[in-house]
């Protein structure tokens, strides 16, 4: 993932043109690049900056995750992308969202629907909400299928039964006509699944998809994603708070706080060598499923409101590292290392 | 503590559910064990498996139809309304979702104050000092007291919700899934309260969760259910570390792990949890299982003692011809020193 810097300076425009010749990355084009991205939403008093300056890409073939905690603005900025933002009240102040070379800041709703489904799907934490409960599974794929595509009623038929196939619904032909209640959690979500997928998009975006199911189901949907996303080369932006998932599935990580893109790289790297200290913060207060520990370790404090945010770092309150820099100015996202990058004015941190 | 007499038995607890034009639901269907006096047992298993119907009948807010729940010796079910309603204050709840459990037109105050009245456990005029010393116990301030649950954040509320059913001072406190609702660094601030509040109390927990991580981090005990029955009981480390169960080896091996390098050694269990009104002869996890045979499907396994190095209990007509299931976990590696240090110095260790 190369992320396109917020305040480029020349050292990290050549650490980054070197990082990319050194890497043996595909020449070809992003399906996605988010470029200084800035969402805010209207309450009751005032406008909220809930997305601040962010900036990722997505490959073909690749899962970008973004983490981070309740009101970090990860499902914001997926909602950006869709350009499903809450009416009236969510608006895109600045940046751009380029899929597949075009820019969906500039789209009307009308080609917008058009994109939606076809280019890009998304698939939320809650499967039945995204059901309509009076129709039948099969009408509802169909009705994703037919807003993209021109086809008669027996192949559309045929094309919905080999879409709850291939997200693995046993005996398709007769779970077609059923109803969403009468099927199990993880069964909708591979519904839902199915009809994100019907139009081959080549970028799905799973927002919490596994967080309402059993890990044996929640499983089962994780190498479906997987599967998807090597057969048909199909990029994966993931948003999850479960770090666990984030180990199993990215290739790439953003790890989001208070709006804003904290660190970001190749998933080992974060793992291994975490340049944040709030990334470090979040991984040591996991349980360990190999041992039982005394006590856990905390983050202090609790996340800034965004109508009042800190000044400098967003994350200096709770942050032990904190400087009188860090209160003062807000770091940058920067080169670290190679495509690992931070904001923190202490980065490296080893 | 394995001397002393338990605080709380369950002996072949059943709650079969009548339903019109098919076989009996049975949510629960001959469950057993025991809990001791300062322990920790964690109960785990998927949606459906019959967890929650289960705490209910702990709580007494369901009768059994079969079996009995013995709270300090005393069969819940044998008692009058008003001496159940005299016990009740020694065996509290802590739901998942601490906002539709508290009532929001109560302050905090007035919602902890509530039971203290009602078991009249302090004098009326200790009533106010009592309040500000359970908001100071889960690390909440007397001037939050004031303050109405909307006004808190979800882990601030799940700690109104942890004092209040500290305010009956009970001997056993059900969690269920207490932090699954909560954000990762929050999620471990609830549960070091719920440690601390545990060694400092001495009470006893029946931590419900899916959540495996959290179970192996908190409890001593972990019984694993499925369709209704324990499949598997044993001391935390046996059952995490050598799983005797096919189906808790299955469930162990879905864990995402958070650590890339781990390797995934996943089985994948067969089809979905099957209706609850299906009539499964013998056990009901052979559907799913790779292992079931004739037997399996015949009889129904018992519970038996593992015995050896391992004492739990597993009911498997197989589990001795399984082969050895490791997940592969212990090959972690040390975290890195600076990243202790950064660890270190957030969280500083109470004095």
């Amino acid at each position: 993932m190369n992320m396109v810097d917020p305040k480029p300076t020349a050292a990290i425009m050549a650490a980054e043109s070197a990082a990319m010749a050194s890497e043996a990355a595909p020449a070809e084009e992003p399906l996605l690049r988010v470029n200084r991205l800035r969402t805010s939403i209207a309450t009751e008093r005032g406008r909220m900056t809930v997305v601040n300056d962010v900036s990722f890409e997505v490959r073909a073939g690749r899962t970008l995750c973004i983490v981070g905690e309740s009101g970090c603005g990860k499902s914001i900025t997926s909602l950006s992308v869709m350009r499903l933002l809450p009416k009236p009240q969510g608006r895109i102040d600045a940046g751009n969202i380029t899929l597949l070379g075009r820019d969906l800041t500039t789209l009307t709703e009308h080609q917008m629907h058009a994109v939606r489904g076809h280019e890009v799907s998304i698939v939320f934490q809650e499967p039945m909400t995204a059901l309509n409960p009076v129709y039948t599974i099969g009408d509802q794929i169909t009705e994703a299928l037919l807003a993209h595509e021109r086809c008669g009623r027996h192949e559309a038929r045929s094309r919905v039964i080999a879409a709850l196939r291939e997200v693995g619904i046993p005996d398709p032909e007769r779970r077609i006509d059923t109803f969403p209640h009468e099927l199990s959690g993880g069964m909708r979500q591979r519904v839902v699944i199915a009809m994100a997928l019907i139009c081959r998009p080549k970028l799905l975006i799973a927002d919490e998809p596994t967080t309402a199911l059993d890990v044996t189901v929640q499983a089962q949907i994780l190498e479906l994603f997987r599967q998807l996303r090597d057969s048909h080369r199909m990029g994966l932006m993931l948003i999850t708070h479960d770090l666990g998932v984030v180990a199993e599935m990215a290739d790439d990580v953003m790890v989001m706080y208070a709006g804003r893109v904290v660190e970001s790289g190749p998933v080992a790297s974060i793992f291994n060598n975490p340049q944040h200290p709030y990334t470090i913060g979040l991984l040591g207060s996991l349980p360990k499923i190999t041992e039982r520990q005394g006590r856990l370790s905390i983050i202090p404090g609790t996340v800034p409101n965004l109508m009042a945010p800190p000044s400098g770092c967003c994350f200096h309150p709770r942050c032990p590292l904190s400087t009188e820099r860090c209160v003062a100015d807000a770091p940058p996202l920067a080169v670290v290392r190679g495509p690992h990058r931070s904001a923190c004015w202490l980065a490296p941190l080893d | 503590m394995r001397d002393e007499a338990p605080i709380l038995q369950v002996q072949d607890l059943a709650r079969h559910y009548a339903m019109r034009g098919s076989a009996a639901v049975k949510a629960v269907d001959g469950v057993s064990f025991d809990i001791a006096i300062g322990e920790t047992l964690a109960l785990v298993g998927e949606s459906g498996c019959g967890k929650s119907t289960l705490a209910r009948m702990i709580m007494a807010l369901d009768k059994p139809t079969g079996g009995k729940v013995q709270f300090q010796g005393t069969d819940l079910s044998r008692l009058s309304a008003r001496h159940l309603n005299r016990l009740r204050r020694k065996f509290q709840i802590i739901f998942q979702d601490p906002y539709s459990s508290l009532n929001p037109r109560m302050t905090v105050h007035e919602t902890l104050a509530e039971p203290l009245r009602l078991h009249r456990i302090v004098p009326a005029e200790a009533i106010a000092g009592r309040v500000a010393k359970l908001l100071e116990c889960v690390g909440l301030t007397t001037a939050q007291g004031g303050r109405y649950p909307h006004e808190f954040s979800g882990g601030q509320r799940q700690r109104i919700g942890i004092a209040r059913a500290l305010a009956c001072e009970p001997q056993l406190i059900v969690c269920d899934e207490p932090v699954s609702a909560l954000d990762v660094s929050v999620r471990a601030q609830v549960l070091n309260l719920l440690q601390d509040l545990q060694n400092q109390f001495g009470f006893s927990y029946l931590f419900i969760s899916h959540d495996l991580s959290v179970v192996r981090h908190i409890s001593h005990r972990v019984a694993v259910m499925y369709l209704g029955r324990l499949v598997e009981i044993g001391p935390t480390e046996n059952v995490f570390e050598r799983p005797l169960h096919p189906y808790t080896q299955a469930l162990l091996s879905a864990i995402p792990v958070a650590d890339p390098d781990v390797p995934r050694s996943r089985i994948a269990l067969r089809g979905e949890l099957p209706n609850p009104t299906a009539q499964l002869s013998g056990c009901k996890f052979a559907p799913r299982c790779a292992y079931a045979d004739g037997l399996c499907v015949a009889e129904v396994p018992v519970l038996e003692d593992s015995g050896g190095p391992t004492t739990s209990a597993v009911a498997c007509h197989h589990w001795r011809e399984l082969a050895v299931f490791d997940r592969g976990l212990k090959q972690e590696r040390e975290m890195p020193g600076y990243m202790a240090d950064i660890i270190a110095r957030m969280s500083p260790r109470p004095a």
